[in-house]
């Protein structure tokens, strides 16, 4: 091989398209010629460029999830010539009270996207920056991956203060919790990583004063949720404290946020706000995320007078998180005033943290109760001390480990008396004062346990959060090792066990092996031993059952579950499914339709989904098109709903059904982009292609069907359908032989296949399947007349 | 079948050729979805544009002539998605409370521009994809998307799909090209 290879060569030599000896002779003048040896190094590079696209692409979530944010005021977008300092403009990312936040470009010394903060006018701008740089030292050192860096800050040409940040493409932490329906420990595992971060800015001198939940992001990278904390270090330099200026404008309208202020920074003569400050904050931010509402209503404190909102935060002690949920329950209209969220009930703020109303009582009564009350302790000395103790409190509370904080004590209680009553009498006193000795010696014995405690309490909580991780990212056997590894440290823990049942579930779709089945009930089983409230371990409890063929079982689990609490709705929808499975139609729907009154199902799709697919194939059609309607405005491109709602059009057999199901089809076929495609998607095109008509592409949706791996039943026989109607016998028939061979294959004795998957409900009729044999084979009489005449549309439905 | 957009284009004015229009719809309606969403609208709005944006196509392109040196399909297409997106959140804006809200995706991180550009590659990169797939055999496809892509270990692919090690490079080798060749015929001069 003397002369250079061309870029066909290169090619087949890549491939390794070529015999050994020219290999060799190539891989030489590769070696000695740079000419070809850079081309084949570009050809390479093109390859990777283009894998890497390609990778990209797969990462991306399917379309139908995404969640947009609210639309950002267009009509603020600046021209390109708009610069603060060093930092290009870009467009608004949010306006609040005291200014307005952009996303910008620095240029100089590096390249990267900035958020900048511009404080409105009305500020001493010589103040507040002569104390940003005080601070700035103190800033600069802070590094956690959980902090927002600042990384500048000065003042406009028109004289306004402004800070510059890391951009955190992120969400307040309350909305992110609520949108992905995080339940209480995965909200307090997110917390923990607040703390963190406070606890790190604390030990480099640095007090926020202003965490709030717009302080506090959430952004999702590889699959982990992560917190970030921005604005560290702006509410110093800028003095902010509750002062009548900060919290209203003129027309009296309040736009801060004494929600989340300390009483010591309520008061306007104070001076000295330290970290616990922050505790305090970090209180009232932990009691929203648990309860979804905050310990002061905003709507008095909105009402109140300026005076009348200091004296409250000082003075008024808020009720217990779980006191608070039950009197939302109790207030039954309650008047919406602008500006402020419309009250949500108990019912759904217990949704959103994926429970219902009992078990989220349960679980903040008690020790969550005075963690969040310790936090909001008036009195700054009786609050944590670090935001780190709050931190490992909560990790205590989450691996059922005793917590330091306790209910008022009697010391404490009696102190208060005593202070406020000092001609009580001496034997009184005595008295109390043994008490007192008592309850200390309790606490000192709390203590060193807890103390004890907390290096396992820290594994397990490693071992958990590494777990999850891996679950994220589809890892199994790594999430199954560390959900193993965290229940070898407490066999009781909760959350190892559901998480753990949990990647089993995903892990073996519907195929879970005998022994992993048994494991999953038995630590079930211990879960429901130490809580047998739990109505959704029973829930997971009986869809395992069920997944394994023992329906028996499974139908006494879910009756358990809806024995504990009769208004989640799961229960009910499983225990329908396992009716399906038995062919029990009538029982299935009437338990669908329990599961669907409940309040669960007006979030879920699922009940409404199968409650239509039973509906359909009880014939009642115009009911099970009602159904997928509601399934559909919960989740509306969800592919199976979509499928069903094209069977059920299919079913009413009119034509303007028939052109709606080909609509809905084709819309489901431009869905299902993913990486395996639902056979059942050409399929169902197919048969809505047949009602329209459209021979020739019923056909060849019917073929891709069948090359995708669908039951052979149902595209042979569409095929057999447009075959007979196209003229051609022949292969019609070939298609109805391969139909017959495949019916006893697909259903054996029984007349139906139920399939469940994902939850969501599948029949396959053997009765239907016969009936469009039928039609084939009429199709193949008729089709003399329709080659004469119009062959295509005509029909409304064969 | 001839997939180069400039053939495309010349067969969606015919309206007899049903097809044409459905291969049109496989590809631009995921991008104009997934572009309507990366500027901020939720579903029901971004079906919305969508929908706009198709109509508009269907009703132009007759009288729409295509140049493919001037590259003129893209542009066009672009400043309308992009003029409906405004006009949708102009309108929005006059009756919607501004909230102090910093933005989530990572892909709003870019500008309408290259958010434009990169959603125009990665939908026809897309769409070359499944014509890979097809052209390939679901086998094939299966094997090189799992080594070259996802990057399964070999051992664990040649297994999987009853490969010797040698034809998984073959393979990854010859339908990456065949990829890129397929790209460069969507995209066509545009880019």
């Amino acid at each position: 091989m003397a002369g250079c290879l061309s870029d066909e060569d290169l090619h087949r030599y890549h491939s390794g398209d070529v015999p050994p000896r020219v290999l060799e002779a190539a891989r030489q003048h590769l070696d000695s010629c740079a000419q070809c040896c850079s081309r084949s190094a570009a050809l390479i590079a093109e390859q990777d460029r283009l894998l890497l696209h390609a990778r990209e692409l797969r990462r991306q979530p399917p379309l139908s999830t995404a969640v947009a944010p609210p639309p950002k005021p267009e009509g603020q977008r600046v021209g390109a010539s708009e610069q603060i300092g060093p930092y290009k403009l870009l467009e608004v990312l949010g306006e609040g009270g005291l200014g307005t936040v952009w996303l910008a470009q620095q240029e100089q010394p590096v390249r990267r996207r900035v958020a900048l903060k511009v404080i409105k006018a009305g500020m001493d701008t010589k103040e507040v920056v002569r104390r940003f740089e005080a601070e700035r030292q103190a800033l600069a050192v802070m590094d956690h991956p959980y902090v927002a860096k600042v990384l500048d800050g000065g003042a406009t040409v028109q004289g306004r203060p402004y800070f510059v940040m890391e951009f955190v493409a992120g969400e307040p932490i309350t909305r992110y919790c609520d949108r992905n329906k995080l339940g209480v420990p995965e909200r307090l595992a997110l917390f923990i990583g607040v703390c963190e971060a406070v606890q790190h800015a604390h030990q480099k001198g640095i007090i926020h004063r202003d965490i709030k939940p717009s302080n506090v992001l959430v952004s999702v990278k590889d699959g982990n949720a992560a917190p970030k904390v921005i604005d560290f270090g702006v509410a110093k330099a800028m003095n902010q404290r509750l002062t009548e200026q900060t919290i209203y404008t003129q027309q009296g309208l309040l736009i801060g946020t004494p929600e989340y202020m300390s009483p010591e920074q309520a008061e306007m003569s104070a001076t000295d706000v330290d970290t616990r400050a922050d505790i305090y904050s970090l209180g009232v931010l932990l009691y929203e995320l648990l309860t979804g509402s905050l310990p002061y209503d905003s709507q008095i404190l909105r009402r109140a007078g300026y005076a009348e909102v200091q004296r409250i935060i000082r003075e008024v002690e808020p009720p217990r998180p779980s006191t608070k949920l039950s009197s939302i329950q109790q207030a039954d209209v309650q008047e919406v005033t602008q500006g402020v969220q419309p009250p949500k009930s108990t019912v759904e703020i217990a949704e959103l943290r994926s429970t219902d109303t009992r078990t989220l009582l349960r679980q903040l009564r008690g020790d969550l109760d005075w963690i969040v009350m310790k936090c909001l302790e008036k009195d700054r000395t009786r609050r944590y001390e670090t935001a780190n103790g709050l931190a490992l409190e909560i990790r205590r509370f989450l691996n059922n480990e005793p917590v330091l904080a306790g209910p008022p004590s009697v010391s404490y209680r009696a102190r208060k008396f005593i202070r406020r009553n000092r001609t009580a009498c001496v034997a009184a006193f005595a008295i109390l004062m043994l008490s007192v000795a008592s309850v200390i010696a309790t606490q000192s014995f709390r203590k060193a346990r807890a103390k004890d405690e907390e290096a396992k309490a820290l594994r397990i909580e490693g071992f958990i959060r590494q777990g999850v991780d891996h679950r994220a990212k589809r890892e199994w056997d790594g999430a199954e090792k560390m959900f193993r590894s965290a229940l070898s440290e407490d066999a009781n823990c909760y959350r190892a066990i559901v998480n753990l049942v949990a990647i089993q579930r995903f892990r073996y779709e519907d195929k879970l092996p005998a022994a992993v089945v048994d494991e999953c009930v038995s630590l079930l089983d211990r879960a429901l031993q130490v809580d047998p409230g739990r109505a959704e371990a029973w829930n997971a409890r009986g869809v395992i059952l069920r997944m394994s063929g023992k329906y028996d079982d499974a139908i006494e689990s879910h009756r358990r579950g809806i024995e504990v609490n009769e208004n989640f709705y799961a229960n009910w929808a499983s225990l329908a499914s396992v009716y399906a499975l038995r062919d029990q139609l009538v029982e299935a729907e009437k338990h669908l339709a329990s599961a669907c009154a409940l309040e669960g199902a007006s979030t879920d799709s699922m009940p409404w989904h199968n409650l239509a697919a039973v509906q359909l194939q009880l014939g009642k059609t115009d009911e099970a098109l009602a159904s997928i309607s509601r399934a559909k405005s919960i989740k509306p491109s969800d592919l199976a709903t979509i499928l069903l709602q094209v069977r059920a059009l299919l079913a009413r057999q009119t034509r303007d059904d028939a052109r709606q199901a080909l609509r809905a089809a084709i819309t489901a076929d431009g869905l299902d982009t993913g990486p395996s495609k639902n056979p059942r998607v050409a399929r169902l095109l197919a048969f809505a292609e047949l009602a329209n008509g459209e021979w020739g592409e019923a056909r060849a949706a019917a073929q891709r069907a069948l090359e995708a791996g669908d039951d052979p039943v149902w595209p042979r026989v569409a095929m057999a359908i447009a075959e007979g109607q196209m003229g051609n016998t022949e292969e019609s028939m070939l298609h109805v032989e391969a139909v017959r061979k495949a019916l006893p294959i697909q259903f054996g004795d029984s007349t139906k296949v139920v399939r469940i998957e994902q939850g969501l409900l599948w029949f396959d009729a053997r009765a239907e399947a016969e009936a469009l044999l039928e039609r084939a084979d009429s199709a193949r009489g008729d089709s003399s007349i329709h080659r004469d005449g119009n062959s295509k549309g005509g029909r409304p439905m064969p | 079948m001839d997939t180069t957009r400039a053939s495309l284009l010349l067969r969606i004015k015919d309206p007899a050729d049903a097809t044409a229009w459905r291969d049109f719809d496989a590809i631009y309606r995921p991008m104009l979805k997934r572009f309507a969403t990366m500027r901020g609208l939720e579903h029901a709005a971004a079906e919305d544009v969508v929908q706009h944006c198709m109509v508009a196509v269907y009703e132009h392109i007759r009288g729409f002539e295509y140049d493919p040196k001037k590259g003129r399909f893209k542009g066009w297409l672009r400043t309308l998605v992009n003029n409906r997106v405004r006009n949708l959140h102009r309108n929005r804006h006059e009756d919607e409370a501004r909230t102090q809200d910093f933005r989530r995706d990572q892909e709003r991180e870019l500008a309408p521009d290259e958010a434009f550009e990169r959603v125009w590659m990665e939908e026809h990169l897309r769409h070359a994809m499944q014509l890979l797939r097809k052209e390939a055999g679901d086998a094939a496809y299966a094997a090189y998307t799992a080594y070259a892509i996802d990057g399964k270990p070999v051992e664990e692919v040649c297994k999987q799909f009853d490969l010797t090690a040698n034809q998984l490079y073959k393979l990854k080798w010859r339908l990456t090209q065949r990829l890129s060749e397929m790209l460069k015929e969507l995209l066509g001069d545009e880019d």
